[in-house]
């Protein structure tokens, strides 16, 4: 039986080979090569992780991953009050809800299936680009210059021209073509009667070049889960209200924040004037706005939410006889044990800031001021208990909680005018070391990818044989354009008797 | 300059339908004239597309300057805008490779797009804060494109299947070029249903939703047949859970319902797979042409996109919300995208796979383009819905 070819490397092979003698293929199902199986089961894996084929397997199946995340809302991005543990069986019922957590679709892109995806993926970026790039780095670093004229012929571009006139030999077409094209910019190298050019090399190293920052973006990536790296924190602050800055040493104190709206309703802008204080000075002020953080110590301060509450609200005492005694102003975030209005003494026995009832007990339902439910006593000069009422804010006529002569009302009996609202800026403080790295690996791919699609390693070998030149040409990329250059080569030659075979 | 940007658009779009007629009617004649004259007819069809790009940049940036920012802001907008990147990739493309017969594609597609973008609103929109930024005109009109880029790339595969038909070819590769079609028929059918009740002013109003079609599939809380009836059908008919989004899915309801009717009349009255027919009216066709342009298509495109598409609105991202990916489903479907081109790149370097395989995942790639700009705002809660839904 006469030799076959390598399926691998379609070189022909000995019919008694076990391995390929040109790329090393096992060629029977139990080829091993001399050594322990171990040896040999890593050189399989290397193979397998080398291979396009299952690069293209990975990347779809990342792709199906990443779809699956993308249709049920994730752990970071919902928004409702419960945990994971009771959302998802509370939209999407118990046994789906329940599915989706189990499985990690709920956190798709930290679960272990993703992450073991990305990291056969960065295997396989790291082992095809080292089997590729050694051969590729010998073969580019020395251009063969001498080539047959059989070769040449068989380029994706090739021409033969005789020279215009009988005075024209061979060094002056050589010199001619080396000339054209050096000022094409290619490199040009000269070997007896044989011309090479060569121009955008580079273009061959791109898609490793893409293969490393695509590692570099996905170490970026991966150090989000080292501790330290990485770190979201919220703060609520009121005008004029100073609060430490959590994760840092410094606090920030609101001058004032202000949302403005069009005629039609939509947001304008939301802008928050703060103020930087570290270490009991002053050091920076900006207006904080979307699109516009404040950087300050390695963290970024952004405007996020706001949020509106009754602050204050301007009370009066009425007597028996209907005329007002007096009138205080109480602060619904932190109202005062008692007032003193007149010669009375208005107690704060107890103070609800959002009102509620669970069953027959009176709780408070949030922390916000959104039902402020007051229990006063009033206390006469002596000290002597004169009377209660217990007020509803939100209800000033609610009269049922009264006991004696005195009761509170608001001070105009006008809610607009008597409740001054509070306003809350909303910031959300990100730390987030990865970000100098994640920008070095996409500039990376970025370089990467400039030059492997928009440079092109073109070739070109001239040979002078029996009184003409034999020119052919081939690139990596742009077979179109390698056309129209070549042939704007042989305008230049000019000559007789092309045949252009393209 | 508000009127001006219409005036110029509405004369935009009569162009490029215009082109569409001239292209279809161009195509079917080579039933007759075996291809001759089709080159010359399509050259005439690109002159129009040609006049019809700079009419429609033209009423863009009327648009712009009456707005006060790059019309990208909406819906609306950025559908157009997306239309004139994909007629202008085509034209440019086209001066390189002389492919004028590439528009029988272009030219519907854009005559498509604009008809579903004239289904939202389009008066024109102060910005809201989250979007006052530079970084608007250039992540999305980056984005934009190389969309249209990828629109060609799709455009010419879709012609080197049709035209590389044959019996030996495995199954799943006529599928996927008869489910384009099936899908251009729902998008043409759905627009033309919802133009049509606008026209009639009828809409319905049920548990809280407005809705423009007939509401079969009501929303969580609604009663049944609470708002009318429909050829005796109750409306609704059916009320979905909340996380099921009723009036989204009462729109895809209509939409895949009125796309198979089309496509099933058209099929009934031509006899045989709507690919079937075209195949044979492409044979003018050069298929290696058509496949290296949708290559060169892609390889122009996916740096583009990869810049645009990606990595400013990565930096955005930080620069607005803090953080530079948090796995939105926008987010999401943009790295899709990107990994289904990354696909179709490698496909092309592995032997066996670089012909009507890889022409079938750029197929899929553009419609991954189409989902990650139109069904991620509208059928996923997301970051990115500023998007008024219809």
């Amino acid at each position: 039986m006469a030799g076959s070819r390598c399926p691998n490397c379609s070189r022909g092979v000995p019919a008694e080979a076990v391995f390929c003698p040109a790329c090393g293929q096992p060629l029977t199902a139990d080829a091993r090569p001399e050594g322990t199986r171990w040896v040999w089961f890593l050189d399989r894996s290397w193979d397998f992780f080398a291979s396009v084929r299952v690069a293209i397997w990975l990347i779809l199946l990342l792709a199906l991953a990443s779809i699956s995340g993308s249709l049920i809302e994730q752990e970071g991005l919902y928004n409702d009050w419960r945990p994971p543990e009771q959302y998802y069986p509370f939209r999407y019922g118990a046994f789906w809800g329940n599915f989706y957590l189990k499985s990690g679709l709920t956190d798709a892109y930290g679960s272990w299936w993703y992450l073991t995806l990305l990291s056969l993926l960065s295997l396989s970026l790291i082992i095809c680009s080292i089997q590729r790039l050694v051969p590729l780095y010998r073969a580019l670093r020395q251009p063969a210059v001498s080539k047959s004229a059989d070769f040449i012929r068989r380029q994706t571009w090739t021409a033969e021209i005789e020279p215009r006139s009988a005075a024209d030999d061979e060094e002056a077409a050589l010199e001619a073509a080396g000339a054209w094209l050096t000022r094409q910019r290619f490199k040009v190298y000269r070997e007896g009667s044989s011309l090479h050019g060569d121009r955008g090399r580079l273009s061959r190293y791109g898609p490793y070049i893409i293969h490393i920052g695509l590692l570099l973006v996905a170490a970026a990536g991966f150090t989000r889960a080292l501790p330290g790296w990485y770190s979201r924190e919220s703060i609520w602050v009121a005008d004029g209200q100073v609060v430490r800055v959590p994760g840092t040493h410094f606090s920030l104190r609101s001058d004032g924040f202000k949302d403005e709206y069009y005629p039609t309703g939509m947001p304008k802008l939301f802008v928050t004037t703060a103020t930087i204080i570290d270490d009991g000075k002053e050091v920076k002020q900006q207006e904080i706005k979307v699109n516009h953080p404040l950087h300050y110590a390695g963290v970024d301060l952004f405007q996020a939410s706001f949020r509106r509450e009754m602050g204050w609200a301007d009370l009066r005492v009425v007597d028996g006889a209907g005329q007002t005694v007096g009138k205080f102003r109480v602060d619904l975030k932190n109202p005062a044990d008692r007032y003193q209005v007149g010669d009375l003494t208005v107690a704060v026995r107890s103070y609800f800031a959002d009102f509620g009832l669970e069953g027959e007990m009176p709780v408070n339902l949030s922390r916000e001021v959104k039902n402020p439910v007051f229990y006063f006593e009033f206390l006469n000069a002596k000290g002597v208990v004169a009377g209660s009422h217990t007020l509803p804010l939100l209800m000033p006529d609610f009269m049922e909680g009264k006991r004696g002569p005195y009761f509170v009302a608001l001070a105009s009996d006008n809610m607009n005018a008597d409740l001054t609202w509070r306003v809350y800026s909303g910031l959300m403080i990100y730390r987030d070391r990865s970000i100098p790295f994640m920008a070095a690996g996409v500039t990376v791919v970025l370089l990467g990818m400039l030059v492997t699609f928009f440079v092109y390693h073109r070739q070109v070998w001239v040979k002078w044989e029996a009184g003409r030149l034999v020119i052919g040409a081939r690139t990596n990329k742009d077979k179109h354009g390698l056309k129209r250059e070549m042939n704007r080569l042989l305008t230049a030659l000019g000559g007789v008797g092309s045949d252009v075979r393209t | 300059m508000y009127e001006l940007s219409r005036w110029l658009f509405f004369i935009a779009f009569g162009l490029y339908l215009f082109a569409t007629f001239i292209l279809g009617a161009g195509l079917i004649g080579t039933r007759f004239t075996r291809g001759r004259g089709f080159t010359a007819n399509a050259r005439v069809a690109v002159r129009l597309l040609e006049l019809g790009v700079l009419a429609h940049g033209a009423a863009t940036i009327a648009r712009g300057l009456a707005s006060g920012h790059t019309p990208v802001a909406n819906m609306y907008e950025f559908l157009t805008f997306s239309t004139l990147m994909i007629v202008l990739a085509f034209v440019a493309l086209n001066r390189r490779y002389d492919i004028p017969g590439l528009g029988v594609v272009v030219a519907p597609l854009a005559v498509v797009m604009i008809g579903y973008a004239s289904l939202f609103p389009s008066e024109v929109r102060p910005l809201i804060p989250a979007l006052q930024s530079t970084w608007l005109s250039i992540h999305v009109t980056l984005a934009a494109g190389s969309e249209g880029i990828f629109a060609v790339s799709f455009g010419a595969a879709l012609l080197y299947l049709l035209r590389s038909r044959n019996e030996a070819e495995p199954r799943y590769i006529r599928w996927a070029t008869e489910g384009v079609f099936l899908f251009g028929l729902t998008m043409l059918a759905y627009s033309l249903l919802a133009l049509a009740f606008r026209g009639f002013g009828s809409s319905w109003f049920v548990a809280g939703q407005t809705y423009h079609l007939p509401p079969l599939l009501g929303p969580a809380g609604a009663k049944l047949g609470v708002a009318g009836s429909l050829i005796g059908l109750p409306l609704p008919l059916l009320v979905l859970p909340a996380w099921m989004q009723g009036k989204n899915m009462n729109t895809m309801l209509f939409a895949l319902g009125s796309g198979l009717a089309l496509y099933g009349l058209i099929r009934a009255f031509i006899g045989s797979s709507i690919s079937q027919r075209l195949s044979t009216l492409v044979e003018h066709f050069d298929p290696e042409t058509l496949d290296e342009v949708s290559y060169r298509a892609i390889a122009i495109g996916y740096p583009i996109f990869t810049l645009g598409g990606l990595v400013f609105a990565m930096i955005w991202a930080q620069r607005a919300w803090g953080r530079y990916w948090s796995w939105d489903p926008k987010e999401t479907w943009a790295f899709i995208t990107w990994l289904v081109y990354s696909l179709y790149l490698h496909m092309r370097i592995q032997r066996g796979w670089e012909g009507k395989p890889a022409a079938v995942v750029a197929i899929a790639g553009f419609g991954v383009v189409l989902f990650t700009l139109i069904g991620v705002n509208l059928l996923i809660v997301g970051l990115h819905s500023y998007a008024n839904p219809s």
